[in-house]
């Protein structure tokens, strides 16, 4: 009887032995993980490792992936899913560091969504900062916060007692795109957000959610709860014309599952708990960030979309106006 | 759901033992309080907590599948006596999401209970998978369920199952030690609740050969749980083998 199962027994062992090895390090392609307060936040290294210039992005949210960003721009400006990643392109000059968030994209290990801090996603750039330059031969570190991203980049470089230590760790800064609050973007897109209802009005065009949406942005001078957050992303998604079909996201999602170190069953899952989490719904009303992002004082890109609504160009003259980095170490471009 | 109807058509107690009906029947409302509940969401589920309905739905699961091994245990032993149909069969299966997620389970299958077409069956199953660079998971789980075979061979059944999911991440792991420095630590993995439902079909070579060989697929949806406290719902698909042991 033994001889019968000894082949798919042997076959069982072979495939456990090689499919659980940790990965030999291949610098131009480098995968690990680090592990904070409950969760495990995968690390993906692609590109040019020899030029020692590292440049890691901090994707947006909460809880989209940098992992999937790699492949695709999750939110491409001309709408098309099939856009590839402009990150891409920065590969072949410069060591680019892709992550996944707590309880983001790929994250894996039990960090509960409902008792994050802001204060644990800084502690975990802190991670993976010194474990990249452990791991690697970092000679330049570049970060670019995209969007919540940026948040999470503020948070890193001007939050607690460490900040300044933190931020004597990185060379340069691109703020793509990027928000500290939920309503500093909503007061500067809201005057744009009507002048576009009205002329929707006029037009006859999809006019009760219009005239819905004109009360709504009259009615409300703050984002105060989840609801009033969810209503502004609809109206800038409807006003912006760039939404892009869920079903179009899970289809990717599971394309690049087959082979990456993206797994869309995780990506979903993390996508929802973190978007009915406490930790948003407290988000939402905290503008403690305002008053820590002039802090800033490293040399920095600021990239913002002229005709943008969720980031809009003025919140990045506000950073423009209040970082305390010299005018000589920071370039403004909101002409796209 | 505008001018749409569900009917939810009553499980029926196959097994002599009138005592176990309140099985079938219990399995028959829950699932129609859960439908009503959902329909009266008008499904605006986007606004529903996922967290709540996803615990919801495994404590069903878990309740059944508990309900199942425990009519399974009170009844196995002297409908087993009764038909003599009672046999133990190994199965051994490629258990992955696609060629590049693989696994591999090896199980102990038993038929309790057989009339005509249809047989009740337990098994206990151990299996591991990969995700290459992603995670890596071992698990043990017992399954209850029906196979109902045709007379040519070609047969389907339904699981339902429980048991025990540990995870480990697929690569080093880094965690502070104290101020900036780091180390790479030896993952212990992570512990978690498995439930599943598995639909399969398959080949039954003994209705027409004298081969006890049974070839099957089934896709295999499993609620893991918990992931950054919440649901994983994942999915594998299965191909594989069964002999009689």
């Amino acid at each position: 009887m033994m001889k019968k199962y000894f082949a798919p027994i042997l076959l069982s062992m072979i495939m456990i032995i090689v499919g659980c090895s940790k990965d030999d390090i291949n610098l131009s392609d480098d995968l690990f993980f680090i592990r904070n307060n409950g969760a495990d936040m995968p690390v993906w290294v692609r590109g040019n490792t020899s030029s020692g210039v590292y440049v890691i992005l901090n994707h947006g949210g909460p809880g989209s992936s940098g992992i999937f960003e790699v492949n695709m721009e999750a939110q491409p400006g001309n709408g098309e899913i099939d856009h590839v990643s402009p990150l891409k392109i920065l590969e072949e000059d410069y060591a680019m560091v892709y992550w996944d968030q707590r309880h983001s994209g790929n994250a894996q290990g039990n960090a509960n969504p409902d008792e994050t801090t802001i204060e644990d996603f800084g502690d975990d750039l802190a991670l993976l900062i010194n474990t990249l330059k452990q791991r690697h031969n970092v000679k330049k570190l570049i970060l670019i916060g995209q969007s919540w991203g940026h948040t999470v980049a503020t948070i890193y470089m001007t939050f607690g007692d460490n900040w300044q230590n933190r931020q004597s760790k990185i060379d340069g800064y691109i703020n793509y795109k990027g928000n500290i609050t939920y309503n500093m973007p909503y007061e500067y897109a809201k005057p744009r957000l009507i002048v576009i209802a009205d002329q929707k009005i006029s037009d006859g065009d999809e006019d009760e959610f219009w005239t819905n949406s004109k009360t709504f942005l009259n009615e409300n001078s703050r984002i105060e709860n989840a609801d009033d957050a969810m209503k502004y992303f609809e109206l800038v998604d409807m006003a912006m014309d760039a939404m892009i079909s869920t079903g179009q996201r899970i289809g990717t999602s599971i394309q690049y599952s087959f082979f990456s170190p993206h797994s869309g069953w995780y990506h979903w899952a993390n996508s929802k708990a973190t978007g009915s989490s406490e930790f948003i719904k407290n988000l939402i009303t905290d503008d403690r960030l305002i008053e820590t992002a002039p802090r800033i004082n490293v040399p920095t890109l600021l990239i913002y979309g002229r005709h943008d609504l969720i980031a809009p160009f003025e919140v990045g003259e506000w950073h423009v106006e209040n970082i305390k980095t010299s005018p000589n170490n920071k370039k403004f471009s909101s002409r796209c | 759901m505008k001018n749409k109807t569900i009917a939810i058509l009553p499980f029926v107690n196959m097994i002599s033992n009138v005592e176990n009906e309140y099985f079938s029947d219990g399995i028959t409302e829950e699932i129609i309080n859960v439908l009503a509940k959902i329909i009266s969401m008008k499904l605006t589920l986007t606004k529903v907590s996922f967290k709540k309905i996803a615990l919801s739905f495994v404590l069903i699961l878990s309740l059944s599948s508990i309900t199942l091994a425990q009519t399974i245990v009170k009844n196995g032993v002297e409908t087993l006596d009764e038909n003599k149909s009672g046999k133990n069969e190994i199965s051994i299966a490629y258990f992955g999401e696609t060629v590049t997620h693989p696994g591999l389970t090896l199980g102990i299958e038993r038929n309790l209970w057989e009339k005509k077409k249809l047989k009740l069956i337990s098994s206990a199953n151990i299996g591991w998978y990969t995700h290459p660079r992603h995670h890596c998971a071992a698990f043990l789980n017992i399954e209850g369920g029906f196979r109902s075979t045709t007379s040519f061979g070609l047969y389907s059944d339904f699981f339902l199952g429980i048991g025990y999911h540990h995870s480990w991440v697929n690569g080093d792991v880094y965690v502070s030690d104290g101020g900036d420095d780091v180390k790479i630590i030896r993952d212990a993995g992570r512990p978690h609740l498995m439930t599943n439902v598995s639909f399969g079909l398959g080949w039954d070579f003994s209705k027409k050969t004298s081969s006890h060989t049974k070839l099957f697929i089934r896709i295999k949806p499993m609620f893991i749980y918990p992931v950054n406290n919440n649901m994983l719902i994942q999915a594998a698909a299965m191909v594989g083998v069964i002999w009689p042991l």
